[in-house]
């Protein structure tokens, strides 16, 4: 029983009390039941966080997995100078973040003691071992953000094939860019709840969307290869003072690539500092008149058709014919040649004598069936298709001047294309470069077979042009510097005078070589391109012949391809039928 | 003066007694209690640990990246090209001659009796070689 002489105090606790938690129960009330959307979101913001989780892109690997182009972790080197300043520590900081990352001290002790910043990129994509050496030395004011950034490990090799990609990382050149869709990662996303001390409260992810790493690609190119052939092409630019040199080697019987480089050529690491002359991929993108080489292709038709054989005689005007109001002329005087001696001498005047006799028609067609004037199909991006123009569009002389590789363009890719039908018994396959595409689990997601593009000669006209083309290396052809010891090698030189201000130059020039070997049983078809060559040696048979040669040879051994049984005289001699003139 | 009788407290009701069932509900509740708080506590323990090694196993797997790069930048054939030249190793092809080849299908054949092998590898022996036999 309370006293009375408490009880108006009594009263006046339990009315307080009731006033408090009246109070405090009519907020709950308000908090719980009323219209508090704002705070509602504000909380929801606190404690659900949405966050981006980034994969990685897929590689680019050579046919035997060497690895072209990866991504890797790096480190954005972030310091907050308000930090380092207030602690005075600026002099220790940029002393031992410029001596490990080795940046300029002097430049980075100005950008930390600006007044007023706190953010400030120390350096960006930093290996991450260099970033733990940072980090080990507990910097005040430093932090370190990880980013997912492109490398590419052979830096020069492959460059144009390989491509890169930019800073949004989108394929810009090459396969980066063929295949940039395949390549692309796909981020993940995570939208969990996260407890009164920031963790993650466990199973409680309102989204969970893994990521994807991109795919990897295989290409069908080999780094060994690669390098025998930017080898030779360097020593080429080097030793012939070229403005450009380009090749690529065809596996005969697939089509497959199995080098394709172009000089000049730029560091894929270094891709900004790189003008677009030297990011241009040559092989597929440069078209040049491919003078002589061309020859090869035309004279097979006459042949295939059957409008001559290899022993009918010409007379090649002792160097000089005027057809249709216009001279032709040869690079060196002949009399009689036959026709094998004409592919063998490379002469103009024989060959446009020959081609008069197939026609405009017949040419034309045969042209397009060894796929002159459209784009091999290679999936590379920035292929030129070359121009060849229609019979109706030719003029009185034309069909001499195409005869020779004049008045059309092609691609290196091109020309090697057409001399692998010859060393393919006649079919047309069409040039690869992607073997296969596989998901980060290694699953084979698409696969890459040789395609066939059709024929462009029988097997018999093959067969002959493979050893009327023999010849040229042979001593008394243009190209006995393409001759690789063990091997009988079969080709055709080019000597293109470049078109400067609409007029032939008589001073520039593009000289190539486009062969196969060995001629019996045909392994690789190697086409070589220098522009400008000079100035004392510029045709074909001088400068590229050697290079084709510097190719071969390794190239030979590395793909243990067995030596002819026989000395190549010998062999020769064997497939000409008896009685023949050539 | 009547003498106030004393209450007997042994007598007196000493209020509700808890029922034995209802100690043991109570007493149920209280370790399950016990126990949600153990799996709690455990599943927390769990989770750190498996965020450790998510952190461990990304870690690792940058370093693996990273080792793959190098080996690749190790093994590229720039590389090894340059590491001949500064040791002054100039490596050539071997001359065709200095090559024997031998029938993979005829040298298994062989090989399954380990005796035959020295003779086999006399038989390849060239004229001048060194009648090394690649294996």
């Amino acid at each position: 029983m309370i006293h009375e002489r408490y009880f108006g105090r009594g009263f006046l606790v339990v009315s307080a009390s009731l006033v408090v938690w009246g109070a405090l129960g009519a907020k709950l009330f308000s908090l719980h039941l009323g219209d508090n959307e704002d705070l509602r979101e504000r909380a929801r913001r606190m404690h659900q966080v949405q966050r981006e989780v980034k994969a990685p892109r897929g590689r680019i690997t050579d046919r035997t997995g060497t690895i072209l182009a990866m991504d890797l972790v790096t480190q954005d080197v972030i310091a907050d100078p308000m930090v380092i300043q207030d602690r005075g520590q600026v002099p220790f900081v940029s002393f031992h973040a410029a001596r490990l990352l080795d940046l300029d001290r002097a430049a980075l002790d100005s950008r930390l003691s600006r007044p007023g910043r706190r953010f400030e990129y120390v350096s960006r994509h930093v290996p991450r071992d260099r970033a733990e050496m940072v980090r080990d030395l507990d910097l005040v004011g430093l932090r370190f953000e990880p980013q997912l950034t492109r490398h590419y490990p052979l830096g020069h090799l492959a460059s144009h094939v390989v491509g890169f990609t930019n800073l949004e990382g989108v394929g810009s050149l090459g396969v980066e860019q063929a295949l940039d869709p395949r390549l692309r990662p796909v981020s993940g996303l995570v939208h969990l709840i996260r407890d009164g001390r920031g963790r993650e409260v466990p199973g409680q992810r309102l989204v969970n969307l893994p990521e994807r790493s991109g795919a990897s690609v295989e290409l069908t190119l080999d780094a060994t290869i690669q390098h025998m052939v930017e080898q030779a092409l360097d020593r080429g630019m080097e030793d012939f003072n070229a403005r450009g040199a380009w090749a690529v080697v065809l596996s005969v019987r697939t089509g497959e690539v199995l080098a394709m480089a172009s000089r000049p050529g730029f560091d894929l690491n270094r891709f900004r500092a790189s003008s677009p002359e030297e990011r241009m991929n040559r092989v597929i993108g440069y078209t040049y008149e491919p003078g002589s080489t061309f020859k090869a292709a035309t004279l097979a038709l006459a042949l295939d058709h059957g409008v001559v054989r290899p022993d009918d005689v010409f007379f090649c005007e002792h160097g000089r014919w005027f057809y249709g109001g216009r001279s032709l002329r040869d690079y060196s005087p002949h009399g009689d040649l036959t026709v094998a001696d004409i592919i063998q001498k490379s002469s103009n005047i024989g060959t446009a004598k020959v081609l008069l006799r197939l026609g405009p028609e017949r040419l034309y067609q045969g042209l397009l069936g060894f796929g002159v004037a459209r784009p091999t199909g290679i999936r590379l991006p920035a292929e030129e298709s070359g121009v060849l123009a229609p019979p109706a569009g030719w003029s009185g002389i034309s069909l001499t001047r195409i005869a020779i590789g004049h008045e059309t363009t092609v691609t290196a890719l091109q020309i090697a294309t057409m001399m692998n039908a010859i060393a393919n018994d006649g079919l047309v396959v069409r040039p690869q470069i992607l073997r296969r595409v596989v998901d980060d689990a290694g699953r084979e997601l698409e696969r890459f077979e040789p395609e066939l593009a059709g024929r462009a000669i029988r097997p018999d006209t093959a067969a002959l042009m493979r050893h009327l083309l023999a010849r040229v290396t042979e001593p008394g052809g243009t190209a006995t510097r393409a001759r690789v010891p063990g091997y009988r090698v079969a080709g055709k030189t080019g000597t293109a005078q470049k078109v400067i201000d609409g007029r032939y130059s008589d001073r520039l020039n593009i000289a190539s070589f486009v062969g196969f070997l060995p001629v019996d049983r045909p392994e690789v078809t190697i086409a070589v391109v220098l522009d400008e060559p000079g100035p004392v040696h510029r045709t074909g048979g001088r400068v590229a012949a050697p290079l084709f040669a510097q190719i071969a040879e390794p190239l030979m051994r590395y793909l243990d391809v067995v030596p002819d049984p026989e000395p190549a005289t010998a062999s020769a001699r064997a497939v000409r039928p008896p009685g023949a003139g050539w | 003066m009547s003498r106030k009788a004393r209450k007997n407290r042994m007598n007196e009701d000493r209020g509700l007694a808890l029922p034995a069932p209802l100690t043991a509900l109570l007493a149920v509740v209280a370790l399950a209690g016990v126990f949600v708080v153990w799996l709690s506590s455990r599943c927390e323990n769990l989770d750190q640990a498996i965020r450790e090694m998510q952190v461990k196993y990304e870690h690792l797997e940058q370093m693996a990246r990273q080792e793959e790069y190098k080996l690749t930048l190790m093994q590229s054939p720039q590389n090894l090209q340059a590491l001949l030249d500064r040791h002054g190793l100039p490596m050539v092809w071997p001359d065709e001659r200095n090559i024997i080849r031998v029938d993979t299908h005829l040298y298994r054949q062989f090989a399954r009796r380990p005796d035959d092998i020295p003779d086999l590898e006399l038989a390849f022996r060239p004229e001048g070689g060194t009648g090394d036999v690649p294996r």
